[in-house]
């Protein structure tokens, strides 16, 4: 099956089986420079890239679903400028998350960032600190205690919202 | 591309027509609505002798919500997320708590309500959730040619004693499950209980969910569902029998021979290879949800 889809801002037309996941994708047909997880189905939460912008677990999206889509890895990610805001967070606190689980939880608290700064919300205050636990908790390694993604997350939000303030 | 490995056919139908006419053309495909349970199956790539794939996702008249006075209505494809957003306002308490603890949101975006009802021999939270709630699905036969057959049935009759889908030939008889009715009535206590890890540990966890109102210290419309994920959806009539008219609070006699009933009901559907640790979980399960229904009864008076 031909498929067409944007890979870090490259386009990219791939001959691959309808079936194959996102992950085995990127790490066979992209290049050895994409690190995903090869977790076969345990759903580890080490192979979270952003599909149009949302966060996805790519072990579960099949070829025939990226047709015509825009994805980022965490390779890609890193050259933006919202990273700088989780990478400051990550300085300022002084916690990182380990090198198995950096990438991943990175791009999941970016998706936590954009729900929490999106447009439909009335009050930003929706996303507790339960539910940022919780959400980060899709990546199964336990290397972070959850006071540790909660300074982390808020640390991210103070420089985000810097920005938008710019910005605006 | 794997050597030898064929890539399978994808039906992309817009409408239940084009779904009709899909099925029509390819023998016994893979129905692939969210996904994430069929691609979290290990081994699930590469596998020789992939069947075509008919992808829900496009088809409109299964991505509806709608609301009248009497019940709430969903089509299959309506994701666990998307319900949890639009209907937060309407739909049951019990059905929402169950909802937010299924995974996070990353995933139930991915998950379809329909997927999750349809999986052939491993029952989950939100299955056992619907049949506490008397729930209803329609089931459209694409048998023969001309509109789909709709018809309307309870979710207990959608699958065996011992939680298998009775309609686990959905694609063979051309079966394909299109929305799912909550009626709105209000119940007092509702609560779920969930045992170890349902996807993880699915021979030793437990599922139990229970709902009733009670008017006047006296309990009516009792339900409770009993699910062992590969081994026993149970839906005891008799124990719906025996509480409807019991005053609030029950007293421990009357929350022992519950317990007791649910036991026998236990052993009579499961077999013997099932492990002692769902059975006892069962039965703490059952107690502790009946201990919550006193509490709330008597903080109430």
């Amino acid at each position: 099956m031909k498929i067409e889809c944007t890979i870090n801002r490259t386009a990219h037309t791939l001959n691959v089986n309808s079936n194959k996941p996102l992950n085995m994708i990127l790490s066979e047909d992209i290049g050895s420079q994409i690190r995903v997880s090869q977790c076969d189905g345990r759903l580890c939460g080490n192979c979270v890239v952003l599909l149009n912008q949302q966060a996805v677990l790519s072990c579960l999206i099949p070829a025939f679903l990226i047709k015509n889509k825009e994805i980022l890895t965490f390779e890609g990610f890193r050259k933006t400028r919202f990273f700088n805001d989780i990478e400051r967070a990550y300085n300022d606190t002084n916690i990182h998350p380990c090198s198995h689980c950096f990438e991943s939880k990175t791009l999941i608290l970016e998706e936590l960032l954009q729900q929490f700064f999106s447009q439909d919300k009335i009050d930003e205050s929706t996303i507790g600190e339960e539910t940022i636990v919780r959400e980060m908790r899709l990546n199964r390694c336990s290397c972070l205690e959850a006071h540790e993604i909660i300074a982390i997350f808020n640390a991210a939000v103070s420089y985000r919202r810097k920005r938008r303030v710019r910005r605006y | 591309m794997y050597e030898g490995i064929r890539s399978p056919t994808v039906h992309t139908p817009k409408s239940l027509s084009d779904l009709s006419v899909a099925l029509k053309r390819s023998t016994n495909p893979t129905i692939f609505a969210g996904g994430t349970y069929i691609m979290s199956t290990p081994g699930y790539y590469p596998k020789e002798g992939e069947q075509d794939i008919i992808y829900l996702g496009g088809i409109s008249e299964i991505n509806r919500i709608t609301r009248n006075d009497r019940y709430i209505e969903f089509g299959a494809g309506v994701t666990l997320q998307r319900l949890l957003t639009v209907g937060k306002q309407v739909l049951p308490s019990l059905l929402t708590e169950a909802i937010e603890s299924t995974s996070t949101t990353i995933v139930r975006r991915q998950i379809t309500i329909g997927g999750t009802l349809c999986i052939s021999h491993h029952r989950l939270l939100i299955c056992a959730v619907l049949a506490a709630l008397d729930a209803e699905v329609e089931i459209r036969s694409f048998k023969g040619s001309g509109t789909p057959l709709a018809r309307w049935i309870p979710i207990k009759d959608l699958y065996k004693r011992n939680g298998e889908l009775k309609l686990a030939e959905l694609s063979k008889d051309k079966n394909i499950l299109s929305s799912i009715r909550i009626s709105l009535g209000k119940e007092t206590f509702s609560t779920f209980i969930v045992a170890d890890d349902v996807m993880r540990n699915r021979e030793e966890a437990v599922i139990l969910a229970l709902r009733c109102t009670y008017d006047q210290s006296v309990i009516t419309s009792f339900r409770m569902c009993l699910v062992f994920p590969t081994s026993l959806f149970l839906i005891p009539q008799e124990i719906s029998t025996y509480i409807n008219g019991l005053p609030v609070p029950l007293s421990t006699s009357q929350i022992e021979r519950i317990v007791s009933l649910v036991t026998e009901r236990i052993s009579a559907n499961t077999d013997s290879s099932s492990p002692v640790i769902q059975t006892e979980r069962a039965r703490r399960a059952i107690e502790a949800s009946l201990h919550a229904l006193n509490a709330q009864g008597l903080s109430e008076r």
